[in-house]
């Protein structure tokens, strides 16, 4: 199973690792911004699997984004990413519709993990969708 | 007894209590303690920090910022701390400390200096220690050419200096700082605006006639030496641009530009330094905007008949052993930007360069040089379109370029390249490349081999990372050290930071007790010897000689040497994010706070000049401050201190000061009986001494050699003399430091023991004696070697014995301080007796079998 991944976050060490990572240990494609306000732009230009994104960025919130997003593609899962300590604005990203949260400085393995799950919860979804259409259209 | 006890009451009026003291005493102890938990924490960060270096996890700039901010906080802490209980002799840790905290601070905050040189450097003149006047980019074109003789375009460089100039000449620093200060990132029309102000103020700005004069002059140059008037290329090489993900390529770099332009557009590619991305670029990074210096390129625009891109590795299959080359009709930027398809070619890095692989594709379009200036999108001859754009003699060309670049910087690379009409190959770039190996999620249990080997032990927690085979060395004591073989696995019951002697040639380091967070597991990381602690049983179960292989990562021993797994653990040691600039900033960072100098508290250089790093300075205030301590209740505070007298049946007259919880506050302004001591330590000290029976003058009672001790002991001076002098001990909950004078000798024994082991330790120190130096020396010997078999650390010299027994649990401290009671009794005067050395052996094997055994 291929998929795409679109990362944003501020920091670039952030996104060179997790790139890097994401390369090496999932057969996914990465494509990654330090620019939020590009996010929306590319998103419409390409369809995304999963959206991972920080939660604090100038320009434009973590939060705006998943709003953003849910709007372009309400069933891309998005994975947020948030500094030690700030859980509750992780929960409140939840309820606004975030697939899962993800606490800085995190292990490599826990990110794959992550992002498998929310890959294959991604998939199913959309199974589901071409089903149930399917199931109309009988 | 009778007499003894009348002396003892006479010295009951002593001198007036001085609550001052006793104030000053508990201040002290109270900053030990903090000092030591401080400790503990620094320790902790240290540990969290290198753990984050093994490249396992993701962090980002804000942690190392934290945990930076943190450990400095804890470290300035430590030094003030034990200038507390020292009374402020150690204040030059502060200028040490300073010093280091500053450098940390600049390496956080990315500042760089930009160095003064000459304002234009051609070619000729630049390899990669120039990267700091022309920046990283330029640096790596003069080291190909200069160095690996390979060939680029002619061309200048205009230096970061040159740029600073441009800046002062203008006064515009004080304008752009001021734009900055005032700009709110997260407001994106403010950023824009901001953008666009200070964009307009470079570009409005004329050349200063001195750049003026020398770029016109070095364009000259360049058109002297190729024949004719030349177009140019300006690329951008920024200080501080490190040329990775987004942000590579954000400032400018344009193409064909011709001499009438070149002021233009280097103040366009100057102005590229503030678009709004590269404002909220170096602003999110805590950049400073004067740190980065635009430094630039000039270099002959080459007529391209092809161009792209060569990766010294496959990034897509990192396993073959070519280089992997994009090409393309036209200038390579198109395959740099990704906006054609191009052919791909496969060809060895060795001679003879043959060409392996080839994908071609269909190529239309192609982008040239306009001969007006600029660039521009032309038609590929229907003939050319569809058959390879490099011939096999130029692939082999570039396949022997890529062997020779990778190898002179010993990593992929990855290669930006043009092929003229005359079909020459030009460089105009080169980078580390990024190398991803795809594996899954690495576990012991994927090497099936590994069931074929017993496994020993599956107990304790990794102080350091890896896999090691080898013989077995057991180390009871730090002398026996010196015979450690190269090659071997060194087991030991603690981990000390003397261990180091033998990190150079150890393979793998185990021990029965310790933390990842001690100084050695430290030390360990920073030689890279695996190590696993705190196994509790490894020195009873792992038989000298015998060949094991400790998985310290997964916490395993097994027997026998298991290539398959040492070969795994080699591959996976690789941190793939080693050359990633977080890491490379995180390594400086590391090396101003982790690298242990001050190794043995016995050299000349253990002092506050010497430290380095922030772990010198730790170790340094940890080791000192228990000195401190432990020299307090022989120190002249003490004598005058409010202290409770200790309800005894010895002859000791023994003083107890408390310093918090040591003694039933209840019972304060009495004698304190010693069931009313709540000290542990104590408790547990005194019982030992209560279980043997108090040698009195003339006791009959006592058999064969220790009735024999006891005579001889009456001579010189006599009891009266022996139990003149007062011992103090000063007492917390879980804390105790007695020096106990006893005869003509003094020991000191100190002992801290709270729930956490890695803090624990019994210090014992025993000096001195009424006998002549011979027989003074045998006693030492006895006490050593009685100390060494109940689990100690000794170190003897002379009549002096000073052991330690460190991290081990309150319940093993209650039984080695119960010994201790029993041997401070039983040797009591025994130096009188050792006329010679077989009474020393005699009387080792007359504590244990009488006094031990029960």
């Amino acid at each position: 199973m291929t998929g795409k991944i679109l990362i944003v976050d501020d920091e670039l060490d952030i996104l060179e690792l997790l790139e890097m990572i994401i390369a090496e240990r999932t057969p996914y494609l990465v494509v990654t911004t330090n620019n939020p306000l590009e996010v929306p732009h590319l998103l419409k230009e390409n369809p995304f699997d999963l959206l991972i994104t920080d939660l604090r960025m100038p320009g434009l919130s973590g939060m705006d984004l998943i709003r953003e997003a849910k709007t372009i593609y309400p069933d891309m899962p998005v994975i947020v990413i948030t500094a030690y300590g700030s859980s509750q604005s992780a929960e409140e990203s939840i309820a606004e519709g975030a697939y899962d949260y993800i606490t800085k400085p995190f292990r490599k393995d826990h990110i794959i993990i992550t992002i498998n799950r929310a890959m294959e919860w991604h998939a199913m979804k959309k199974e589901l969708e071409t089903l149930k259409a399917r199931i109309k259209t009988e | 007894m009778g007499r003894l006890k009348t002396l003892f009451r006479k010295k009951e009026s002593g001198p007036h209590p001085d609550r001052v003291m006793e104030a000053q005493l508990r201040q002290k102890f109270g900053a030990f303690r903090r000092l030591l938990a401080d400790n503990q924490e620094v320790m902790e960060i240290i540990t969290d920090l290198e753990e984050k270096y093994n490249g396992d996890y993701i962090f980002d700039m804000q942690y190392l910022r934290a945990s930076i901010r943190r450990l400095s906080e804890k470290v300035y802490s430590l030094i003030h701390l034990l200038n507390e209980i020292s009374n402020l002799k150690y204040g030059e840790l502060y200028r040490t400390y300073e010093q280091i905290y500053q450098e940390l601070t600049d390496l956080l905050a990315k500042k760089r200096k930009i160095p003064v040189d000459d304002l234009v450097l051609t070619f000729d003149r630049i390899t990669l220690e120039k990267e700091e006047s022309v920046g990283g980019k330029m640096a790596n074109l003069g080291e190909l050419r200069n160095r690996l003789g390979l060939t680029v375009p002619e061309g200048f460089a205009i230096t970061a200096y040159a740029y600073k100039e441009f800046i002062r000449y203008h006064h515009l620093q004080e304008e752009i700082t001021q734009h900055l200060t005032q700009l709110d990132i997260n407001n994106l029309e403010d950023l824009i605006v901001v953008s666009r102000d200070i964009q307009k103020r470079i570009l409005e700005k004329p050349i200063p006639p001195f750049l003026e004069e020398i770029l016109v002059q070095s364009y000259q140059d360049l058109a002297g030496k190729t024949g004719g008037p030349v177009k140019v290329s300006l690329r951008s090489s920024a200080l501080g641009e490190d040329s990775r993900l987004s942000f590579a390529g954000q400032y400018g770099t344009i193409l064909n530009v011709s001499r009438e332009d070149m002021g233009e557009k280097y103040k366009e590619i100057v102005a590229s330094k503030f678009t709004p991305r590269a404002i909220l670029y170096f602003i999110g990074k805590g950049f400073q905007e004067e740190d980065i210096a635009m430094g630039m390129g000039c270099m002959r625009m080459i007529q391209a008949k092809a161009g792209g891109v060569m990766y010294t590795v496959d990034p897509g299959n990192p396993q073959r052993p070519e280089a992997v080359i994009h090409a393309h009709w036209g200038l390579g930027k198109t395959v740099v930007d990704g906006t054609v398809t191009p052919d791909v070619f496969w060809v060895s890095k060795e001679g003879p360069y043959q060409l392996r692989q080839s994908h071609l594709a269909r190529k239309e379009k192609m982008l040239v040089n306009n001969p007006e200036g600029g660039i521009t999108w032309k038609e590929v001859a229907p003939d050319l379109q569809d058959g390879p754009c490099l011939s096999e003699t130029i692939i082999g060309q570039l396949g022997r370029i890529a062997g020779i670049i990778e190898n002179h910087f010993s990593h992929p690379q990855d290669i930006e390249w043009v092929l003229d009409e005359r079909d020459e190959i030009y460089l105009l770039q080169t980078r580390p490349l990024k190398i991803f190996t795809q594996k899954g999620i690495p576990s012991s249990q994927e090497i099936p081999e590994l069931s074929q080997f017993p496994v020993l032990l599956e107990t304790g927690v990794m102080g350091a990372q890896g896999v090691g085979s080898g013989p077995v060395f057991v180390a009871h004591q730090e002398r026996d050290l010196v015979n450690f073989p190269a090659g071997g696995i060194l087991v030991a019951r603690t981990p000390s930071p003397k261990l180091v002697t033998i990190m150079s040639k150890a393979k793998g380091i185990i021990t029965d007790l310790g933390s990842s967070a001690s100084h050695m597991a430290a030390l360990a990381r920073e030689f890279r010897v695996p190590t696993l602690l705190n196994t509790q049983k490894a020195t009873e179960i792992l038989a000298p000689g015998l060949e094991i292989t400790v998985d310290a990562t997964n916490c395993r021993v097994y027997q026998g040497k298991v290539e398959k797994l040492i070969e795994y653990a080699e591959e996976e040691s690789v941190n793939p994010f080693e050359d990633t600039p977080l890491f490379i900033l995180f390594d400086k960072i590391l090396t101003r706070i982790v690298p242990l100098n001050l190794v043995d508290p016995t050299q000349a250089d253990f002092t506050p000049a010497h430290c380095r790093t922030f772990h010198d300075i730790i170790r340094f205030t940890h080791q000192t401050a228990t000195q401190e301590m432990f020299s307090l209740s022989t120190s002249p505070l003490t004598a005058s201190g409010e202290a409770l007298r200790l309800d005894t049946e010895t002859p000791l007259e023994i003083l107890l000061v408390d310093l918090g919880g040591g003694i039933d506050a209840l019972l304060k302004g009495k004698k304190v009986k010693p069931d009313q001591i709540l000290s542990w330590p104590m408790r547990s000290f005194w019982q030992g001494v209560q279980s043997m029976k108090w040698p009195g003058p003339k006791p009959l009672d006592m058999k064969g050699f220790a009735s024999v001790v006891v005579r001889t002991a009456a001579e010189p001076g006599g009891e009266n003399r022996i139990y003149s002098e007062k011992s103090f001990a000063l007492l917390s909950k879980d804390y105790m430091n007695f020096s106990i004078r006893l005869g003509y000798h003094l020991s000191t024994i100190e002992v801290l023991g709270g729930p956490g082991e890695n803090e624990n330790y019994i210090k014992f120190i025993f000096k001195g004696g009424g006998a002549t130096i011979d027989r003074r020396d045998r006693r030492a010997r006895l006490v050593a070697t009685i100390l060494e078999k109940i689990g100690f650390q000794v170190g003897q010299k002379l009549d002096l014995v000073d052991a330690r027994l460190l991290h081990h649990p309150k319940e093993v401290m209650e039984k080695v301080l119960f010994s201790l009671g029993k041997l401070t009794v039983y040797t009591k005067q025994l130096d009188m007796v050792m006329f010679n050395d077989a009474i020393v052996d005699w009387s080792i094997e007359e504590f244990f079998k009488e006094h031990m055994a029960r």
